[in-house]
């Protein structure tokens, strides 16, 4: 396989194979939240608000030669300021959340897109960041995503039992005298810090569907919380190493390939789900 | 036995808008009562839990959970709600769920052994020990209402509010659940809603009756009580607004708007 040659041979195939990892490990923990909180509206929002930070960060390197300030860090600059926007603007039903996030989702591409119209030179094409460039992970990229990892492991290893109570019921949290806020903006800020992990193996487009579809597969057949977050990370694992390899062989583009192998899973999982069922409904019946 | 005041209302009124729900309440519920909310639905019933709970706020009047605003007594109060939301996929075990009755406890890290250990015993307190292990989701009604009694228990509330409890359970179930609410009311002050009268008359202490005004007996001071053939409470007691029949309207006149 020319993959295994290449990646021993190649330190960006190295890259890729780690980066995939910790993107992994995020996304089975705090995908294993959203679904069970069903929020994953919010990912969309999120995620195309990248675009803005991107912009922003390509147009400080490039006019201003900010070399340091990488789109990751503007990446998570954009995720960290629009999760704090969409946590306070709807705290209490004070603005419609369905504006909030039409707003940010919406307002993120536009700076976006400004930002690179500005940038000096040539004009950038968007493809990579809309769409992927897990080929291109730099070793600084790795390291800061080594960094939102550990953050993310820590926080959900301290507060885990809150996390749990808010995703079954926020009112049982509330009434147990903890702050339903505070507990519910710290759990946006690790979606927004995983949705950025993840936009750098799929890309901000495709991210929705990897962050949902590995916890939702696992949630099909895992009965507690660390069980979801064990099977969505190895899913996650699964689906991008297989559509890395496949598309790598093939010469496909490896997000799509990546949400391609996902979707197909996810729904295989679900249907012998439904027919085992049936089955032991019938079965019962007999 | 000891007479503190658990709960103290004092003129208090409700609306929703316009509508006034409760009207001039007063009621003081002292330690170790057990006491049963009925009345017609709409009447105020839950409106008055969630008043008591801090999840509503008075319009006019006062209420003190003992002798705290209610937000400041929330620790110390078992909830058990009609009808929660969740996924009915939620992935936890029924100990998991049970445990959340703890969760203010430690600001970081899990449940200690001493957590588990007393969940257990809730669990087995209901009778759902031997299920601490399975999916809740997978439980049945019945069960799931246990488990949830058993998490506002591991809280080790002073005062143990149920909504409707026995609405999931069946004649047999109801009634256990009842002889045990009994059982923990020796060390618990209850005030519950529900509907079904001949159940609780044999548990509780006393019936407060609630159709927006409220209107306490002691159960010896309630004559007879009767299932009338649709199911509903009718209690033989001319005093009390719930009973006598007339619309509230007609008896009362809101003046806060």
């Amino acid at each position: 396989m020319i993959f295994i040659q290449d990646f021993i041979e190649f330190d960006y195939l190295k890259r890729t194979v780690l980066a995939i990892l910790l993107a992994s490990a995020a996304c089975g923990v705090i995908g294993s939240y959203v679904v069970a909180r069903r929020q994953s509206y919010l990912i969309g929002a999120v995620s195309h608000s990248l675009l803005g930070g991107i912009g922003l960060a390509r147009y400080l390197q490039i006019a201003h030669g900010l070399t340091w300030f990488s789109t990751i860090i503007g990446a998570m600059i954009a995720a960290v300021l629009s999760a704090v926007a969409i946590s306070t603007l709807t705290l209490k039903n004070r603005m419609r959340q369905d504006t909030v996030l039409s707003a940010i989702w919406t307002l993120g591409v536009a700076v976006g897109i400004s930002f690179i119209a500005i940038t000096p030179g040539y004009s950038e094409d968007l493809t990579s960041y809309l769409f992927g460039s897990i080929l291109l992970v730099s070793a600084e990229d790795l390291a800061v995503m080594a960094v939102m990892t550990v953050i993310i492991a820590i926080t959900v290893i301290l507060f885990r039992n809150r996390f749990l109570a808010l995703c079954f019921n926020e009112e049982t949290l509330y009434l147990r005298g903890v702050s339903t806020t505070a507990v519910s903006f710290t759990l946006h800020l690790l979606v927004a810090l995983t949705v950025v992990l993840l936009a750098q193996v799929v890309g901000i487009v495709l991210v929705l569907v990897l962050l949902v579809i590995p916890a939702a597969t696992a949630a099909h057949f895992a009965k507690r919380m660390a069980m979801v977050m064990l099977w969505g990370g190895i899913f996650c694992l699964f689906f991008c190493y297989g559509g890395l390899i496949v598309s790598y062989e093939a010469d496909w583009p490896v997000g799509a390939t990546i949400v391609e192998l996902a979707v197909a899973t996810y729904l295989v999982i679900a249907c012998a789900v439904a027919v085992r069922r049936r089955l032991i409904r019938s079965h019962d019946e007999d | 036995m000891d007479t503190s005041s658990i709960i103290s209302i004092s003129h208090l009124c409700f609306s929703y808008d316009a509508r006034e729900i409760l009207h001039e309440i007063n009621l003081e519920i002292t330690e170790g009562m057990f006491a049963a909310m009925v009345g017609p639905n709409g009447g105020g019933k839950t409106t008055l839990l969630k008043l008591i709970l801090g999840l509503l706020t008075p319009k006019h009047g006062t209420i003190k959970v003992f002798g705290h605003e209610p937000q400041a007594a929330r620790k110390r109060i078992g909830y058990v709600p009609q009808a929660i939301l969740y996924d009915p996929n939620f992935p936890a075990s029924a100990l998991d769920i049970v445990l959340m009755g703890r969760v203010e406890r430690h600001l970081f890290g899990g449940y200690r052994k001493n957590d588990r250990d007393i969940a257990m015993q809730r669990l087995h307190d209901v009778g759902m020990e031997d299920f601490a292990r399975n999916s809740f989701a997978e439980l049945s009604g019945g069960q799931r209402q246990r488990v949830l009694i058993a998490q506002a228990l591991a809280s080790e509330p002073q005062l143990l509010l149920l909504d409707e409890p026995a609405a999931n359970l069946d004649q047999a179930n109801a009634k256990t659940l009842f002889d045990l609410l009994g059982e923990l009311n020796h060390h618990v002050t209850i005030l519950l809603v529900s509907h079904n009268l001949s159940l609780v008359s044999n548990v509780v202490s006393h019936i407060i009756c609630v159709n927006q005004t409220v209107d306490m007996h002691r159960i010896q001071d309630v004559p007879s009580v009767a299932d009338d053939p649709t199911g509903w409470v009718r209690l033989i007691h001319q005093q009390c607004p719930v009973i006598n029949g007339k619309k509230p309207d007609e008896q009362i006149h809101p003046h806060h708007h």
